[in-house]
Protein backbone atom coordinates (compact mmCIF):
# COMPACT_ATOMS: atom_id res chain seq x y z
CA UNK A 1 0.00 0.00 0.00
CA UNK A 2 1.46 3.61 -1.05
CA UNK A 3 -0.16 6.92 -0.66
CA UNK A 4 2.56 8.96 -1.96
CA UNK A 5 4.83 8.41 -4.93
CA UNK A 6 2.01 10.42 -6.69
CA UNK A 7 3.02 10.05 -10.75
CA UNK A 8 3.10 6.79 -10.68
CA UNK A 9 0.48 5.83 -8.89
CA UNK A 10 -1.68 8.30 -10.38
CA UNK A 11 -1.07 6.54 -13.68
CA UNK A 12 -1.71 3.35 -12.40
CA UNK A 13 -5.13 4.32 -10.42
CA UNK A 14 -6.30 6.31 -13.73
CA UNK A 15 -5.99 3.10 -16.01
CA UNK A 16 -7.31 0.69 -13.45
CA UNK A 17 -10.10 3.28 -12.68
CA UNK A 18 -11.12 3.61 -16.40
CA UNK A 19 -11.36 0.05 -16.88
CA UNK A 20 -13.80 -0.26 -13.94
CA UNK A 21 -15.82 2.79 -15.50
CA UNK A 22 -15.53 1.40 -19.08
CA UNK A 23 -16.47 -2.17 -17.84
CA UNK A 24 -19.16 -0.98 -15.13
CA UNK A 25 -20.88 2.68 -16.04
CA UNK A 26 -24.08 0.85 -18.39
CA UNK A 27 -24.83 -1.16 -15.13
CA UNK A 28 -24.57 1.82 -12.55
CA UNK A 29 -26.03 3.96 -15.08
CA UNK A 30 -29.27 1.57 -15.76
CA UNK A 31 -29.82 1.08 -11.96
CA UNK A 32 -29.85 4.87 -11.57
CA UNK A 33 -32.01 5.59 -14.45
CA UNK A 34 -34.68 2.92 -13.65
CA UNK A 35 -34.87 5.06 -10.61
CA UNK A 36 -34.59 8.52 -11.06
CA UNK A 37 -34.78 11.44 -14.30
CA UNK A 38 -32.20 11.20 -16.92
CA UNK A 39 -30.21 13.81 -15.53
CA UNK A 40 -30.41 12.88 -11.64
CA UNK A 41 -28.78 9.11 -13.17
CA UNK A 42 -26.28 11.08 -15.05
CA UNK A 43 -25.10 13.02 -12.05
CA UNK A 44 -25.77 9.17 -9.67
CA UNK A 45 -23.04 8.31 -12.34
CA UNK A 46 -20.86 10.54 -11.80
CA UNK A 47 -21.09 10.54 -7.70
CA UNK A 48 -20.94 7.11 -7.68
CA UNK A 49 -17.70 6.82 -10.00
CA UNK A 50 -16.62 9.74 -7.93
CA UNK A 51 -16.27 7.64 -4.90
CA UNK A 52 -14.97 4.50 -6.48
CA UNK A 53 -12.08 6.91 -7.49
CA UNK A 54 -10.93 7.73 -4.28
CA UNK A 55 -11.38 4.69 -2.82
CA UNK A 56 -10.18 2.63 -5.67
CA UNK A 57 -8.21 0.63 -3.27
CA UNK A 58 -11.43 -0.98 -1.48
CA UNK A 59 -13.51 -1.91 -4.82
CA UNK A 60 -14.14 -5.33 -4.51
CA UNK A 61 -14.07 -8.38 -7.02
CA UNK A 62 -16.78 -7.89 -8.86
CA UNK A 63 -17.04 -4.60 -8.65
CA UNK A 64 -20.74 -4.36 -9.58
CA UNK A 65 -22.43 -4.88 -6.59
CA UNK A 66 -20.03 -2.43 -4.74
CA UNK A 67 -21.30 0.44 -7.14
CA UNK A 68 -24.75 -0.16 -7.11
CA UNK A 69 -24.34 -0.19 -3.26
CA UNK A 70 -22.76 2.83 -3.71
CA UNK A 71 -24.96 4.22 -6.22
CA UNK A 72 -28.07 3.51 -4.07
CA UNK A 73 -26.20 5.31 -1.15
CA UNK A 74 -25.98 8.25 -3.85
CA UNK A 75 -29.68 8.23 -5.21
CA UNK A 76 -31.08 8.66 -1.32
CA UNK A 77 -29.62 11.51 -0.34
CA UNK A 78 -31.16 13.24 -3.81
CA UNK A 79 -34.16 11.61 -3.36
CA UNK A 80 -35.12 11.48 0.27
CA UNK A 81 -37.06 14.31 0.16
CA UNK A 82 -39.29 13.73 -3.23
CA UNK A 83 -42.47 12.27 -2.18
CA UNK A 84 -43.34 8.97 -2.76
CA UNK A 85 -45.89 9.72 -5.80
CA UNK A 86 -43.70 11.97 -7.65
CA UNK A 87 -41.53 8.68 -8.02
CA UNK A 88 -44.63 6.95 -9.34
CA UNK A 89 -45.41 9.28 -11.59
CA UNK A 90 -42.15 9.55 -12.85
CA UNK A 91 -41.84 5.90 -13.41
CA UNK A 92 -45.27 6.01 -15.27
CA UNK A 93 -44.07 9.17 -17.34
CA UNK A 94 -41.56 6.86 -18.71
CA UNK A 95 -43.29 4.14 -19.18
CA UNK A 96 -45.32 6.31 -21.98
CA UNK A 97 -42.35 7.67 -23.61
CA UNK A 98 -42.01 6.47 -27.48
CA UNK A 99 -41.18 2.61 -27.36
CA UNK A 100 -41.25 2.01 -24.01
CA UNK A 101 -42.78 -1.51 -23.24
CA UNK A 102 -46.49 0.26 -22.36
CA UNK A 103 -46.31 1.27 -25.88
CA UNK A 104 -44.94 -1.71 -27.98
CA UNK A 105 -47.13 -4.08 -25.71
CA UNK A 106 -51.22 -4.34 -24.99
CA UNK A 107 -50.66 -4.81 -21.54
CA UNK A 108 -49.98 -1.12 -20.19
CA UNK A 109 -52.36 -1.76 -17.12
CA UNK A 110 -50.67 -4.59 -16.11
CA UNK A 111 -47.23 -3.03 -16.13
CA UNK A 112 -48.93 0.14 -14.01
CA UNK A 113 -50.43 -2.40 -11.58
CA UNK A 114 -46.86 -3.98 -10.85
CA UNK A 115 -45.15 -0.35 -10.38
CA UNK A 116 -47.81 1.07 -8.65
CA UNK A 117 -47.40 -2.36 -6.43
CA UNK A 118 -43.95 -1.85 -6.17
CA UNK A 119 -44.58 1.36 -4.74
CA UNK A 120 -46.39 0.77 -1.81
CA UNK A 121 -44.28 -1.51 -0.63
CA UNK A 122 -41.21 -0.12 1.64
CA UNK A 123 -38.16 1.47 0.71
CA UNK A 124 -36.12 -1.74 1.33
CA UNK A 125 -38.40 -4.32 -0.34
CA UNK A 126 -38.80 -2.45 -3.31
CA UNK A 127 -35.03 -2.52 -4.13
CA UNK A 128 -34.74 -6.07 -3.06
CA UNK A 129 -36.84 -6.72 -5.70
CA UNK A 130 -35.54 -4.40 -8.02
CA UNK A 131 -32.28 -5.22 -7.54
CA UNK A 132 -33.14 -9.18 -8.98
CA UNK A 133 -35.83 -8.49 -11.46
CA UNK A 134 -34.36 -5.36 -12.50
CA UNK A 135 -30.92 -5.27 -12.07
CA UNK A 136 -30.41 -9.15 -12.62
CA UNK A 137 -28.10 -9.70 -9.58
CA UNK A 138 -28.04 -13.03 -7.74
CA UNK A 139 -28.68 -13.26 -4.07
CA UNK A 140 -25.46 -12.60 -3.09
CA UNK A 141 -24.86 -9.91 -5.20
CA UNK A 142 -27.95 -8.35 -4.70
CA UNK A 143 -27.33 -8.64 -0.59
CA UNK A 144 -23.97 -6.71 -1.53
CA UNK A 145 -25.37 -4.06 -3.05
CA UNK A 146 -28.11 -3.41 -0.51
CA UNK A 147 -25.78 -3.54 1.83
CA UNK A 148 -27.20 -6.67 4.42
CA UNK A 149 -26.50 -10.30 4.65
CA UNK A 150 -27.30 -12.43 2.32
CA UNK A 151 -30.39 -13.61 5.21
CA UNK A 152 -31.23 -10.40 5.62
CA UNK A 153 -31.67 -10.13 1.75
CA UNK A 154 -33.54 -13.18 1.34
CA UNK A 155 -36.13 -12.23 3.96
CA UNK A 156 -36.37 -9.11 2.26
CA UNK A 157 -37.20 -10.77 -1.03
CA UNK A 158 -39.17 -13.16 0.26
CA UNK A 159 -41.40 -10.19 2.18
CA UNK A 160 -41.36 -8.29 -1.14
CA UNK A 161 -42.45 -11.53 -2.96
CA UNK A 162 -45.21 -11.98 -1.33
CA UNK A 163 -46.72 -8.26 -0.87
CA UNK A 164 -46.54 -8.20 -4.54
CA UNK A 165 -48.48 -11.69 -4.60
CA UNK A 166 -50.94 -10.64 -2.37
CA UNK A 167 -51.32 -7.39 -4.09
CA UNK A 168 -50.76 -8.60 -7.63
CA UNK A 169 -53.70 -11.10 -6.76
CA UNK A 170 -55.31 -11.86 -10.21
CA UNK A 171 -52.12 -11.48 -12.21
CA UNK A 172 -50.02 -13.77 -9.91
CA UNK A 173 -52.60 -16.52 -10.20
CA UNK A 174 -53.05 -15.95 -13.98
CA UNK A 175 -49.31 -16.32 -14.71
CA UNK A 176 -49.03 -19.17 -11.78
CA UNK A 177 -51.79 -21.22 -14.16
CA UNK A 178 -49.60 -21.54 -17.10
CA UNK A 179 -49.69 -18.28 -18.66
CA UNK A 180 -46.60 -16.28 -19.50
CA UNK A 181 -46.06 -12.42 -18.80
CA UNK A 182 -48.06 -10.11 -20.38
CA UNK A 183 -45.20 -8.40 -21.55
CA UNK A 184 -41.42 -9.08 -21.98
CA UNK A 185 -38.78 -8.57 -19.27
CA UNK A 186 -36.70 -5.64 -20.56
CA UNK A 187 -33.31 -6.70 -18.85
CA UNK A 188 -30.44 -4.49 -19.00
CA UNK A 189 -27.16 -4.85 -17.06
CA UNK A 190 -25.14 -7.68 -15.50
CA UNK A 191 -26.55 -10.98 -14.82
CA UNK A 192 -24.58 -13.26 -12.89
CA UNK B 1 -39.50 -19.79 8.44
CA UNK B 2 -41.64 -20.46 5.61
CA UNK B 3 -39.69 -20.00 2.18
CA UNK B 4 -41.10 -19.06 -1.16
CA UNK B 5 -41.63 -21.82 -3.87
CA UNK B 6 -38.83 -21.24 -6.84
CA UNK B 7 -41.67 -20.83 -8.71
CA UNK B 8 -43.31 -18.45 -6.92
CA UNK B 9 -40.49 -16.30 -6.77
CA UNK B 10 -39.92 -16.42 -10.38
CA UNK B 11 -43.11 -15.48 -11.57
CA UNK B 12 -43.62 -13.20 -9.39
CA UNK B 13 -39.73 -11.77 -10.99
CA UNK B 14 -41.07 -11.81 -14.48
CA UNK B 15 -44.03 -9.93 -13.84
CA UNK B 16 -41.48 -6.94 -12.28
CA UNK B 17 -38.94 -7.23 -15.07
CA UNK B 18 -41.71 -6.99 -17.74
CA UNK B 19 -42.45 -3.54 -15.94
CA UNK B 20 -38.78 -2.74 -16.09
CA UNK B 21 -38.95 1.35 -17.73
CA UNK B 22 -35.59 0.86 -19.44
CA UNK B 23 -35.40 0.21 -23.01
CA UNK B 24 -33.54 -2.28 -23.73
CA UNK B 25 -29.71 -1.37 -25.03
CA UNK B 26 -30.23 2.41 -23.71
CA UNK B 27 -27.54 2.06 -20.58
CA UNK B 28 -24.90 0.23 -23.26
CA UNK B 29 -25.45 3.24 -25.45
CA UNK B 30 -25.59 5.79 -22.60
CA UNK B 31 -22.04 4.29 -21.79
CA UNK B 32 -20.62 5.24 -25.20
CA UNK B 33 -21.90 8.64 -25.37
CA UNK B 34 -20.14 11.81 -24.44
CA UNK B 35 -22.47 12.79 -21.53
CA UNK B 36 -20.70 9.15 -20.03
CA UNK B 37 -17.14 10.02 -21.73
CA UNK B 38 -17.50 13.33 -19.76
CA UNK B 39 -17.52 11.86 -16.26
CA UNK B 40 -15.18 9.91 -16.80
CA UNK B 41 -12.70 12.64 -17.74
CA UNK B 42 -14.01 15.02 -14.75
CA UNK B 43 -13.85 11.89 -12.38
CA UNK B 44 -10.13 11.21 -13.41
CA UNK B 45 -9.50 15.40 -12.96
CA UNK B 46 -10.81 14.82 -9.52
CA UNK B 47 -7.64 15.24 -6.84
CA UNK B 48 -7.48 12.36 -4.34
CA UNK B 49 -8.96 14.54 -1.97
CA UNK B 50 -12.47 13.84 -0.55
CA UNK B 51 -15.09 15.63 0.90
CA UNK B 52 -15.67 16.26 3.91
CA UNK B 53 -18.39 14.04 5.88
CA UNK B 54 -22.12 14.35 5.37
CA UNK B 55 -24.14 14.29 8.28
CA UNK B 56 -27.40 14.10 6.64
CA UNK B 57 -29.12 13.25 3.49
CA UNK B 58 -28.72 16.61 1.32
CA UNK B 59 -27.86 18.91 4.37
CA UNK B 60 -24.00 18.75 3.77
CA UNK B 61 -22.26 19.85 6.29
CA UNK B 62 -23.70 20.30 9.62
CA UNK B 63 -20.13 20.28 10.46
CA UNK B 64 -18.35 22.26 12.72
CA UNK B 65 -20.05 20.51 15.75
CA UNK B 66 -17.14 19.85 18.24
CA UNK B 67 -14.69 21.77 16.39
CA UNK B 68 -15.03 24.54 18.18
CA UNK B 69 -15.31 22.59 21.25
CA UNK B 70 -11.58 21.74 20.30
CA UNK B 71 -10.71 25.04 18.66
CA UNK B 72 -8.22 26.57 21.16
CA UNK B 73 -7.23 30.07 20.27
CA UNK B 74 -9.10 32.82 19.71
CA UNK B 75 -9.26 35.57 17.15
CA UNK B 76 -8.79 38.99 18.23
CA UNK B 77 -11.10 40.99 16.06
CA UNK B 78 -12.97 39.99 13.07
CA UNK B 79 -12.25 42.95 10.23
CA UNK B 80 -15.70 43.58 9.31
CA UNK B 81 -14.57 44.56 5.23
CA UNK B 82 -15.47 41.72 2.72
CA UNK B 83 -12.49 40.52 1.01
CA UNK B 84 -9.80 41.61 4.14
CA UNK B 85 -7.19 39.09 5.08
CA UNK B 86 -8.37 35.86 7.26
CA UNK B 87 -6.88 36.46 10.69
CA UNK B 88 -3.28 34.53 11.82
CA UNK B 89 -5.44 32.04 13.59
CA UNK B 90 -8.13 31.43 10.51
CA UNK B 91 -4.74 30.86 8.53
CA UNK B 92 -3.27 28.59 10.73
CA UNK B 93 -6.68 26.20 10.78
CA UNK B 94 -7.18 26.31 7.36
CA UNK B 95 -3.65 25.29 6.95
CA UNK B 96 -4.16 22.47 9.35
CA UNK B 97 -6.68 20.58 6.96
CA UNK B 98 -3.77 18.81 5.70
CA UNK B 99 -1.72 18.13 9.06
CA UNK B 100 -1.26 14.34 8.47
CA UNK B 101 -2.56 13.74 5.45
CA UNK B 102 -0.84 11.92 3.21
CA UNK B 103 -0.12 13.82 -0.16
CA UNK B 104 -2.95 12.33 -2.10
CA UNK B 105 -5.30 12.98 0.36
CA UNK B 106 -4.47 16.75 0.74
CA UNK B 107 -7.02 19.48 -0.18
CA UNK B 108 -3.93 22.30 -0.37
CA UNK B 109 -6.23 25.43 -0.12
CA UNK B 110 -4.68 28.90 -1.47
CA UNK B 111 -3.99 29.69 2.44
CA UNK B 112 -2.47 33.15 1.20
CA UNK B 113 -5.42 34.05 -0.04
CA UNK B 114 -7.42 33.10 2.47
CA UNK B 115 -10.50 35.97 3.15
CA UNK B 116 -13.35 37.35 4.66
CA UNK B 117 -16.54 35.79 2.30
CA UNK B 118 -19.37 37.06 4.91
CA UNK B 119 -20.10 38.78 8.03
CA UNK B 120 -23.49 38.96 10.82
CA UNK B 121 -22.89 40.33 13.86
CA UNK B 122 -20.21 39.00 15.92
CA UNK B 123 -19.66 35.62 13.57
CA UNK B 124 -17.94 35.74 10.59
CA UNK B 125 -16.68 33.39 7.69
CA UNK B 126 -13.59 32.88 5.98
CA UNK B 127 -12.70 30.79 2.61
CA UNK B 128 -9.52 30.06 0.70
CA UNK B 129 -10.20 28.85 -2.84
CA UNK B 130 -8.99 25.30 -3.83
CA UNK B 131 -7.77 24.15 -7.15
CA UNK B 132 -10.13 23.38 -9.89
CA UNK B 133 -13.35 24.53 -7.55
CA UNK B 134 -14.14 24.17 -3.92
CA UNK B 135 -13.17 25.73 -1.05
CA UNK B 136 -11.82 25.47 2.39
CA UNK B 137 -13.65 27.80 5.20
CA UNK B 138 -13.74 28.19 8.64
CA UNK B 139 -16.68 30.42 10.61
CA UNK B 140 -15.66 32.77 13.81
CA UNK B 141 -18.06 32.80 15.96
CA UNK B 142 -17.58 35.51 19.28
CA UNK B 143 -13.76 35.91 18.38
CA UNK B 144 -13.79 31.94 18.64
CA UNK B 145 -12.57 29.90 15.13
CA UNK B 146 -14.62 26.77 14.85
CA UNK B 147 -12.28 25.01 13.06
CA UNK B 148 -12.01 24.47 9.11
CA UNK B 149 -13.62 22.32 6.53
CA UNK B 150 -12.88 22.01 3.23
CA UNK B 151 -15.74 21.41 0.07
CA UNK B 152 -14.38 19.85 -2.88
CA UNK B 153 -15.52 20.96 -6.48
CA UNK B 154 -17.50 17.43 -6.77
CA UNK B 155 -19.09 18.11 -4.10
CA UNK B 156 -20.13 21.75 -4.43
CA UNK B 157 -21.73 20.34 -7.87
CA UNK B 158 -23.61 17.53 -5.91
CA UNK B 159 -24.94 19.98 -3.26
CA UNK B 160 -25.03 23.18 -3.92
CA UNK B 161 -26.26 24.34 -0.67
CA UNK B 162 -23.59 24.22 1.91
CA UNK B 163 -24.64 24.81 5.78
CA UNK B 164 -22.80 24.76 8.86
CA UNK B 165 -23.81 25.18 12.30
CA UNK B 166 -21.23 25.04 15.04
CA UNK B 167 -21.52 25.16 18.32
CA UNK B 168 -19.54 24.37 21.58
CA UNK B 169 -20.66 21.87 24.56
CA UNK B 170 -22.06 22.34 27.07
CA UNK B 171 -25.12 23.23 24.84
CA UNK B 172 -27.63 25.16 26.84
CA UNK B 173 -31.71 26.83 25.79
CA UNK B 174 -29.65 29.96 25.94
CA UNK B 175 -26.65 29.00 23.71
CA UNK B 176 -25.77 31.18 20.73
CA UNK B 177 -26.38 29.83 17.18
CA UNK B 178 -24.77 30.42 14.06
CA UNK B 179 -25.57 29.25 10.50
CA UNK B 180 -23.13 29.99 7.98
CA UNK B 181 -22.13 28.19 4.31
CA UNK B 182 -22.35 28.50 0.78
CA UNK B 183 -24.45 28.10 -2.17
CA UNK B 184 -23.77 27.60 -5.75
CA UNK B 185 -27.57 27.92 -7.01
CA UNK B 186 -26.64 30.81 -9.92
CA UNK B 187 -30.22 32.98 -9.44
CA UNK B 188 -29.79 32.78 -6.09
CA UNK B 189 -29.30 35.61 -3.59
CA UNK B 190 -30.67 34.89 0.04
CA UNK B 191 -31.16 32.28 2.72
CA UNK B 192 -33.63 32.18 4.72
CA UNK B 193 -34.10 30.61 8.14
CA UNK B 194 -37.58 29.39 9.67
CA UNK B 195 -37.64 27.74 12.87
CA UNK B 196 -40.26 26.24 14.23
CA UNK B 197 -41.91 29.09 16.56
CA UNK B 198 -42.83 30.64 12.99
CA UNK B 199 -40.13 33.21 13.48
CA UNK B 200 -37.54 33.99 10.25
CA UNK B 201 -33.96 35.49 9.87
CA UNK B 202 -32.21 35.74 6.70
CA UNK B 203 -29.37 37.10 5.19
CA UNK B 204 -28.29 38.23 2.06
CA UNK B 205 -25.42 36.26 -0.20
CA UNK B 206 -22.03 37.78 -0.44
CA UNK B 207 -20.56 35.80 -3.52
CA UNK B 208 -22.75 32.92 -2.48
CA UNK B 209 -21.44 33.08 0.85
CA UNK B 210 -23.74 33.79 4.10
CA UNK B 211 -23.92 33.67 7.93
CA UNK B 212 -26.50 34.41 10.02
CA UNK B 213 -27.06 34.50 13.95
CA UNK B 214 -29.85 33.03 15.28
CA UNK B 215 -31.75 36.21 16.84
CA UNK B 216 -32.36 35.62 20.67
CA UNK B 217 -35.87 34.97 20.70
CA UNK B 218 -35.62 31.77 18.76
CA UNK B 219 -32.78 30.28 19.93
CA UNK B 220 -35.26 28.17 22.26
CA UNK B 221 -36.57 26.40 19.01
CA UNK B 222 -33.40 26.20 17.55
CA UNK B 223 -32.42 24.12 20.16
CA UNK B 224 -35.54 21.92 20.80
CA UNK B 225 -36.47 21.44 17.25
CA UNK B 226 -35.27 21.18 13.04
CA UNK B 227 -35.46 24.15 11.05
CA UNK B 228 -35.60 25.02 7.68
CA UNK B 229 -33.09 26.55 5.07
CA UNK B 230 -34.67 28.07 2.34
CA UNK B 231 -32.19 29.49 -0.38
CA UNK B 232 -34.57 32.42 -2.44
CA UNK B 233 -34.35 33.76 -5.77
CA UNK B 234 -34.19 37.63 -6.16
CA UNK B 235 -38.11 37.21 -6.57
CA UNK B 236 -38.29 35.73 -3.10
CA UNK B 237 -39.24 32.22 -4.74
CA UNK B 238 -37.70 29.10 -3.21
CA UNK B 239 -34.84 27.42 -5.15
CA UNK B 240 -34.14 24.84 -2.51
CA UNK B 241 -35.23 23.92 0.90
CA UNK B 242 -33.35 21.85 3.56
CA UNK B 243 -34.01 20.96 7.11
CA UNK B 244 -31.39 21.50 9.55
CA UNK B 245 -31.67 19.49 12.41
CA UNK B 246 -32.19 20.91 15.73
CA UNK B 247 -28.66 21.94 17.70
CA UNK B 248 -28.90 19.60 20.98
CA UNK B 249 -26.47 17.40 22.51
CA UNK B 250 -25.84 14.25 20.72
CA UNK B 251 -28.17 10.87 22.43
CA UNK B 252 -25.98 8.47 23.95
CA UNK B 253 -25.24 5.80 22.48
CA UNK B 254 -27.75 2.11 22.60
CA UNK B 255 -27.07 0.20 25.31
CA UNK B 256 -26.36 -2.63 22.67
CA UNK B 257 -23.94 -1.07 20.82
CA UNK B 258 -20.01 -0.40 20.85
CA UNK B 259 -19.42 3.13 21.73
CA UNK B 260 -15.11 3.31 20.15
CA UNK B 261 -13.03 6.19 19.61
CA UNK B 262 -10.00 5.90 17.51
CA UNK B 263 -6.44 7.66 18.87
CA UNK B 264 -4.22 9.60 16.76
CA UNK B 265 -2.02 12.49 16.72
CA UNK B 266 -1.66 15.03 13.98
CA UNK B 267 1.79 13.96 13.49
CA UNK B 268 0.19 11.31 11.03
CA UNK B 269 -3.66 10.21 10.44
CA UNK B 270 -3.12 7.21 8.56
CA UNK B 271 -2.26 5.97 11.94
CA UNK B 272 -4.36 4.46 14.33
CA UNK B 273 -2.54 4.68 17.95
CA UNK B 274 -4.61 2.92 19.77
CA UNK B 275 -8.75 2.25 20.29
CA UNK B 276 -11.17 2.68 23.69
CA UNK B 277 -14.57 2.81 24.13
CA UNK B 278 -17.58 0.54 26.04
CA UNK B 279 -19.32 -2.63 24.87
CA UNK B 280 -22.65 -3.58 25.90
CA UNK B 281 -23.00 -5.29 29.54
CA UNK B 282 -23.62 -8.68 27.50
CA UNK B 283 -20.45 -8.43 25.86
CA UNK B 284 -17.43 -11.31 27.29
CA UNK B 285 -15.27 -10.53 24.30
CA UNK B 286 -14.05 -8.59 22.18
CA UNK B 287 -11.90 -8.22 18.91
CA UNK B 288 -10.29 -6.04 17.15
CA UNK B 289 -10.26 -7.51 13.32
CA UNK B 290 -8.07 -5.96 10.93
CA UNK B 291 -8.33 -4.99 7.27
CA UNK B 292 -6.08 -8.07 6.37
CA UNK B 293 -8.27 -10.63 8.47
CA UNK B 294 -5.81 -11.07 11.79
CA UNK B 295 -7.58 -10.51 14.77
CA UNK B 296 -6.63 -9.21 18.01
CA UNK B 297 -8.01 -9.80 21.51
CA UNK B 298 -8.84 -6.37 23.41
CA UNK B 299 -9.14 -6.82 27.04
CA UNK B 300 -12.69 -5.73 28.81
CA UNK B 301 -12.93 -3.90 32.20
CA UNK B 302 -15.07 -5.10 34.72
CA UNK B 303 -17.23 -1.55 33.47
CA UNK B 304 -17.24 -2.75 30.21
CA UNK B 305 -14.63 -0.30 28.97
CA UNK B 306 -11.59 -0.62 26.92
CA UNK B 307 -8.59 0.36 25.77
CA UNK B 308 -6.10 -0.90 23.51
CA UNK B 309 -2.61 0.46 22.57
CA UNK B 310 -2.45 -0.83 18.67
CA UNK B 311 1.60 -2.30 17.95
CA UNK B 312 3.43 -0.19 16.11
CA UNK B 313 3.55 -2.44 13.71
CA UNK B 314 -0.59 -2.40 12.70
CA UNK B 315 -0.82 1.13 13.36
CA UNK B 316 -0.72 1.50 9.56
CA UNK B 317 -3.39 -1.10 9.07
CA UNK B 318 -6.52 1.16 9.02
CA UNK B 319 -4.88 3.74 6.65
CA UNK B 320 -7.01 2.98 3.68
CA UNK B 321 -9.53 0.42 4.58
CA UNK B 322 -11.81 0.16 7.85
CA UNK B 323 -11.16 -3.08 10.74
CA UNK B 324 -14.11 -4.45 13.07
CA UNK B 325 -14.42 -4.36 16.57
CA UNK B 326 -16.97 -7.63 17.22
CA UNK B 327 -18.18 -8.08 20.52
CA UNK B 328 -19.28 -11.35 22.17
CA UNK B 329 -22.18 -12.89 24.55
CA UNK B 330 -20.86 -15.71 26.88
CA UNK B 331 -22.64 -18.11 23.85
CA UNK B 332 -20.00 -16.64 20.96
CA UNK B 333 -22.72 -15.00 19.55
CA UNK B 334 -22.28 -11.42 18.11
CA UNK B 335 -23.83 -9.11 19.17
CA UNK B 336 -22.31 -5.73 18.37
CA UNK B 337 -19.77 -4.56 15.67
CA UNK B 338 -18.26 -0.92 14.93
CA UNK B 339 -16.34 -0.63 11.83
CA UNK B 340 -12.61 1.43 13.33
CA UNK B 341 -10.83 3.41 10.75
CA UNK B 342 -7.83 6.04 10.00
CA UNK B 343 -8.71 10.01 10.06
CA UNK B 344 -7.39 9.60 6.51
CA UNK B 345 -9.76 6.98 5.89
CA UNK B 346 -12.64 8.99 6.92
CA UNK B 347 -11.60 11.68 4.42
CA UNK B 348 -11.19 9.66 1.65
CA UNK B 349 -14.14 8.28 2.41
CA UNK B 350 -16.27 10.80 1.11
CA UNK B 351 -19.56 9.69 2.36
Amino acid sequence: MRLTGRTTIDAERSERFERLYRASAAAVYAYARRRAAPDMAEDVVADTFAVAWRRLESVPEPPVPWLLGTARRVLANRVRSEQRHERLLRRLHALESPGSPSEAEPASVSVAMVLEALDRLSAREREAVMLVAWDGLDGAAAAAAAGCTRTAFSVRLHRARRHLRKQLGPSAQMTDQGRPPAVSPAHEGPRT
Amino acid sequence: MTMESPVGGETIDSLVGAADPLEPGSAVSWAASPAAEAILRRVLAEPLIAARPRVSGALVAVGFAAALALASGTVVAAVHLLGGPAPPQVTRDLSAVDQGMPGDLRYNPDVSHARLVAVAGTSSMYAADLAGGGYCGELVVQGRAAGAICVTALSLAAHPVQVSVPFSEPITPRSPVTVGGRVTLPAATAVVLRYADGGIDRASLTSGYYVIEVTAPHLGSVHAADFSLRVVDAAGSTLEELTVPAVMEEAPPPSNSIDATTISDSSDFTKVLGVDGHVPASATSLVLRFPDGRDLQVRLQPDHSFHLDIPADLQRAFAVRPGLLVARDAAGDIIATQAIESVAAARAAGM
